[in-house]
């Protein structure tokens, strides 16, 4: 056989191998992205009078219905523009395939800063990465959110 | 001149995919997915405009190649040609219209008080990428030097009868 046919069926099933590769890794990703991306709604605060605090809960619901293992690390956070305060509280799960879990996240946040928050002095931060192949492919979605009217 | 229908043929489909299909799916998308897609710092028209510039050198290179002689320094330098605009559409493509993205590319959207941010990490394929072109050009090398070969082995013969009689088979090789 010619040296240039072994090397184009070599090109053809790089070529090919890798377009599988992308269909099945946008695939994975894209399944997880549906259920772990926030959907907007209303978000659990429970103060605490006493030590002056709040604690802010958001649970994601990652499910991944792709053909690929995936590490999702999701992460709530609040952060003040003028830099005075700033938090995130971060978790990472692992779903194999056809796996789900339900991520629940607070963050404890001082009642003057929640207060600045809402007259739009911060963001609220919701941080979604998905990561498939080995870590390899990657897709980060942060939702930034100013408080106010 | 010696028509290769086949690479025709090939031209021809590399022109209706890259060309003709991105017009025709960008007049296709409605207004408001185009001007969402907008806000995020994607221009949907100026992204298949470039894909159809591109995919417009690819096919006149392609067609090109269809009526130089295989066994030309012209075809060795179009067929190198063709992988390099291909090299440089695949960046083109998964770095949505940034070829210097290198396939990390970053959209931001804003809506009244939600800022969106969305980072796509695909650089593996651009190196899939960058492998299938090294290798095509050096398969397009060892091509130019077979159909060289092969050139100089079908040559016509002037004097021995064994020789006329491997030139046949080099004009029809159901001989052989």
């Amino acid at each position: 056989m010619k040296a240039s046919r072994v090397l184009g069926i070599v090109i053809l099933i790089l070529e090919v191998a890798s377009l599988g590769l992308f269909l099945i890794c946008g695939q994975t990703i894209f399944s997880i992205m549906g259920t772990a991306t926030p959907g907007g709604g209303e978000l659990p605060v429970v103060e605490d009078p006493q030590s002056q605090t709040a604690i802010l809960t958001f649970t994601f619901t990652p499910r991944n219905t792709g053909m690929l293992t995936a590490n999702v690390e999701v992460g709530l956070g609040l952060t003040m523009n003028d830099g005075s305060f700033e938090t995130m509280n971060k978790t990472t799960a692992n779903l194999k395939p056809g796996v789900g879990r339900n991520v629940s996240l607070s963050i404890r946040v001082p009642l003057e800063a929640l207060r600045e928050y809402s007259n739009a002095g911060g963001t609220l931060d919701i941080f979604t990465s998905i990561k498939t192949l080995y870590d390899i492919i990657r897709l980060d979605y942060i939702v930034k959110s100013e408080g106010g009217n | 001149m010696n028509i290769r229908w086949g690479e025709v043929t090939g031209a021809l489909l590399t022109f209706i995919v890259l060309v003709v299909l991105p017009f025709v799916a960008i007049n296709y998308l409605p207004s408001n997915i185009l001007s969402q897609l907008s806000a995020t710092g994607l221009d949907a028209r100026s992204l298949a405009t470039q894909t159809a510039m591109l995919g417009l050198v690819v096919s006149a290179i392609a067609l090109t190649k269809a009526v130089v002689a295989t066994t030309s320094i012209t075809y060795l330098l179009l067929d190198v040609s063709v992988n390099v605009v291909t090299l440089a559409f695949a960046l083109h493509i998964v770095g949505a219209g940034n070829i210097g993205s290198l396939g990390l590319s970053s959209f931001n959207l804003k809506q009244g008080k939600v800022t969106t941010e969305l980072v796509i990490d695909l650089r593996i394929f651009i190196y899939i990428t960058i492998s299938v072109v090294a290798l095509s050009v050096l398969q397009s090398i060892v091509r130019f030097r077979e159909a060289r070969a092969e050139g100089k082995r079908c040559q016509r013969p002037t004097r021995a009868f064994i020789h006329v009689t491997e030139y046949s088979r080099c004009i029809d090789p159901s001989r052989s």
